[in-house]
Order: structure tokens, then sequence, then C-alpha cells
């Protein structure tokens, strides 16, 4: 699966999990810049994630998460 | 030995010379090594008593080299009990006297920190995130790193490692006049400000417990200032360690993680605690919050309930940090009122948000008359809270709590939200209007200015040590 597959892929279970449907998704996007992703959602997104992609998240990796770019490297590099 | 002693700075400085003599990576560690060892010994009478350190870092390290080839989750569930029990044992937790106790004095400084680095350790060889193989040497430097040995910050192995030793160490006269105006600075905080707060503490403290029957006003204030003094005091003496530790972290090629972002200016108890002691928060965020969330979100996962969910794990997660911090009664109290904090805040913002809608929430919180209101409140909960800090006896505590009532407890939050709220609303009217003319600037970050400012403050540290008598302690290398 390529990047641009990746960013399609998370976008939309972003848009369902925090309930934005014109949300858009950036390698540059952290939690600041989305409203509702909070430590809580946070860890729904990774659940939705972990279901949709088919990959298991260690706690540093879903700890250590500083914005959307690294979600999808280590997505990718999962996958 | 203690931070502020000329044996530390003088070990420092050999450690730190011995360090730049040469370049090799083994030798380097080996000065590493070495020096924690001198540090750790430095706090020994007789060699028996570090026996039981000894054994929990061995059951450490045989915990982490068994998971390294046997992952499973048994293995990792038995590793955490085996080590949790050994340090509830050795930490002598006055709820497990009845386990009974080693017949020996011996030394416990220093285990709490070590116990965070190697539960981390395990849970990231189990998962995978640490595939190398630790030896036995890089698991005593990193577990035992004298310059985070007492009080943290607690360094993740990944980022320990990338500066164990290394050779290249890109320091320059300005990075090497930083590091050093950051240590000057740290020892002004812990010795200036610090012992200061203490001293004023420790005067009115005992007038908390004194016989008589003072006003109900006069014990309200008696006891506002006490606590607030107590916190300057915990916050100064906790900070100033960390800029001493940090700071001969750059001088050692050690980048360690900062451990405060301006606590006090936080608007809500879950945001101090992204802002005080981080390194603590974010170790129970990785470890004990995410998994739990995990958990409950897994067997309960209907999105109406999640921030239900959160409201449950930020008080067991809390708890458990705030229990950690004692091993008396009076510290699941203080346990209590963490998870209470962070639950009652995260009720606070569900019911915000669910009746003004996430917009509107958003935009009262913007409100000055709300920034200052929520900076007092948060404060003063967390003031409050600390006098379980400052009377480990349980029956001090209820002899206090109970003076006071409830209309004491009520006056004194009331009081010091009030205070620290027109602090925070003065403070940001009148700093901006401080800027310094622009030759006196020049003059300041001028070579013989930052010198002088330097010597300055080394001039005040020698001489309100003078006016005290007395060279303060840490107060964190308790918990």
């Amino acid at each position: 699966m390529d990047q641009a597959q990746i960013y399609a892929k998370l976008t939309s279970v972003f848009r369902d999990v925090l309930d934005e449907d014109d949300l858009a998704l950036t390698a540059a996007t952290t939690a600041d810049d989305v409203d509702g992703w909070d430590s809580l959602s946070h860890i729904r997104l990774v659940l939705a994630v972990s279901k949709s992609f088919g990959v298991k998240f260690s706690a540093s990796e879903i700890g250590g998460l500083k914005n959307v770019g690294e979600f999808v490297e280590l997505i990718q590099k999962k996958s | 030995m203690s931070l502020t002693s000329p044996l530390f700075f003088a070990f420092l400085a050999g450690v730190i010379l011995a360090y730049h003599i040469s370049e090799s990576v083994p030798y380097r560690r080996l000065v590493l090594g070495f020096g924690n060892a001198i540090f750790i010994a430095s706090y020994l009478t007789d060699y028996i008593q570090i026996l039981p350190l000894l054994a929990f870092l061995l059951l450490g390290y045989a915990c982490v080299s068994i998971l390294s080839v046997w992952k499973s989750s048994l293995a990792l569930g038995l590793a955490v009990l085996g080590v949790l029990a050994c340090y509830v044992f050795l930490k002598r937790f006055s709820f497990f006297d009845d386990l009974g106790r080693l017949p020996f004095p011996y030394l416990t400084i220093g285990l709490s920190y070590i116990l965070f680095r190697i539960l981390h350790i395990m849970v990231d060889v189990h998962s995978g995130d640490l595939e190398e193989r630790i030896g036995p040497t890089a698991f005593f430097r990193y577990t035992c790193n004298f310059l985070c040995f007492v009080s943290g910050p607690i360094q993740r192995y990944q980022d320990f490692r990338a500066a164990d030793g290394i050779a290249v160490v890109k320091l320059d006269a300005d990075a090497v006049f930083r590091a050093f105006s950051r240590v000057v600075a740290g020892y002004a905080k812990f010795v200036i400000i610090a012992a200061v707060a203490e001293y004023a503490f420790s005067f009115l403290k005992p007038q908390l417990f004194q016989a008589g029957d003072p006003s109900f006003a006069r014990l309200c204030m008696l006891y506002a200032a006490a606590a607030s003094l107590y916190t300057v005091y915990l916050y100064y003496n906790f900070s100033g360690y960390m800029d001493i530790v940090l700071a001969s972290g750059v001088l050692l090629g050690q980048t360690l993680p900062e451990n405060f972002d301006r606590p006090f200016s936080a608007r809500s108890f879950l945001e101090f605690w992204q802002r005080w002691h981080m390194t603590l928060s974010q170790w129970f965020k990785f470890y004990l919050f995410n998994p739990l969330v995990m958990l409950l979100m897994s067997c309960f996962p209907a999105p109406a309930l999640t921030a239900y969910l959160g409201v449950f794990a930020f008080f067991v997660t809390f708890l458990v940090m705030g229990v950690w911090h004692g091993t008396t009664a009076v510290f699941v109290v203080y346990g209590l009122l963490m998870g209470a904090g962070a639950s009652i805040n995260k009720l606070w913002q569900v019911a915000c948000a669910e009746r003004l809608g996430k917009k509107r929430y958003r935009t009262m919180t913007e409100t000055l008359g709300y920034v200052y209101f929520a900076r007092g409140v948060t404060i003063s909960y967390f003031v409050l809270a600390l006098t379980c800090l400052w009377t480990p006896e349980l029956s001090d505590f209820t002899r206090l709590i109970g003076r006071l009532g409830p209309a004491g407890m009520s006056a004194a939050f009331a009081g010091i939200a009030f205070a620290f709220g027109l602090f925070w609303w003065l403070a940001d009217r009148v700093a901006p209007r401080l800027a310094a003319p622009a030759f006196l600037a020049t003059a300041r970050d001028s070579l013989v200015g930052r010198n002088l400012t330097l010597a300055s403050q080394m001039m005040v540290i020698v001489a309100v040590t003078a006016l005290l008598h007395k060279s303060p302690d840490f107060v964190y290398k308790a918990f």
C-alpha cells in the first residue's frame, strides 16, 4: 500500500472516529490541529486504525506518535 | 552525596574531565559506569546496604533477558508481578508491614526510578520495540545513570542508547557557557528561592499544630500561606535540581528530557500534569493510562461511553501515581485526591462540551475571566492536595484537616485560588511592560554582562547560604 492510499484510508478512519466530515490530513497535522483529537480519541483512533489496516501497535508507538506523518510511516512499515 | 555539597561538584567536575580525555566509546562508557558506581557508593556506610539494590537490578536484568527470547504475554505478566513485588517489599510500604522486612538498613534512594526504567525496558522488549540485546553494563549505565539516579528525569532507553558514551559531543564555548549558566541558575533556584520558601514554611507549619484556639481567619490564612510556601519550595527545589542535572548532561553528551514546562500557567488539572514532572506523567500515560483505556474500549466499544471510560482511567492512573509518592496511608489520600482531580476535570470538560457544544466551550475557555479562574482553581487544588506530602503521618493530617473543618478548607481553597488568579492577571499585565531598555539589554547580553550575571547569582547563593546557615536537601529523593 503506498502513502497516498494510506492517507485516503486514514482520513476516512479519522472522519469516522472524530465525527468530522470535512477533516483533511497532512503529514504535519497534530492533535492540536484537530478538534476532538485528545488522549481518549487517540486510543479510539489507534484501535480503529489497527482494525482497518490489520496492524498492531506497541505501547511506545502509541504514546510516541507526534503527527499524522509518523502515523502513516508506522502503518506503511507494518502493513 | 547531596547535590549542594562540594563533594558532588568535585565528583561532577572529575567525571566531566575524565569523559573528555578520550573520544573512545568504550573508555567513555567505562567513565560513566564508574561514575554511577562511585555516586551510588557515596550513599553507603556498609557494603551490605547495596545488596538489596543489586538483587533488584539482577532480577530486572534477568526478566529483560528472559523476555528478549520468550516474548509471551504470560512471561511479561509474571516478570512485571515479580519486579513489582520485589519493589513493594524493598520500599517498605507501611500497609505491607506484615510481609516482614530485611533485618538491616539498606539503600532505597533511586529505587522508584529504577523500577520505571526496568518496567519500560521489559514492556518494550516484549513488544519488539527494543530488539537489540541489552548488555549488563549498558543496563547498569541506563538504570543507574548518576544524573537521573535520585529522581529522574525518566529517559527512554532508546534515547539513552543514542547518547551512551558517543564519540562526538558537540560543545563550543557558547554551549558550555549555557550549560554552566543553567547549572548556576539551578543552584540559585535550589539554594535561594526554595530554601527561603522552606525557611518560611518551617516557621509557619508548627503554628498550625500548636495548642490554643486561634481565630478562624488566622488559621485559614496560616494554612493557605504554609501550603502555598511548601508548593513554591517543592517546585523550585525540584526544577532547580532538574536544571543542574540536565545542564550537566549536556557536558556529558546526554540530552535528557525536560521535566517541567511552566506548570503554574496550566488552565486545568490535566494540563498541569502535562507540565509538571512531565517524564513521570508520560511514563504513566504510555504504560498505564493508554493500555487501560485500550482494554476498557475493547470491552465497551460504544463511542458514547468513551468519555466515561476516560474518567475512570484518569482516576485509576492518577490514584496509582499519587500512591507511588509515599509509603504511608496518607499517600493513599493523596492518590485519591489526584484521581478525583483528574476525573472531575474530565467530567467538567465532558459536561461543558455536551451542554455548550465543542466550539462554544472552546470559546469560553479562551475568555480572560475563565483563564484566570481556571488557573487559580487548578493551582489551589494542587497546593491543598500537597498537604499530604508535608503531613506524611495520617494522624497529623487528620488533626490538621479536622481543625480547619470544611469551612476552613473551603476558605483556604478560595483564598489561594483568588491569590494565584490575581497574581497571573497582574503578571500578564505588568510583565510585557518590563522590557529592559535597549542599552541595558545589550550590556546584559555582552560577554562581560553574561559573566557578571553568573557571578552575581553565585554571590547571592553564597550570601543566602550564609544567612540561612544550612544547605537544603533535595525534597523529591524521598519519593
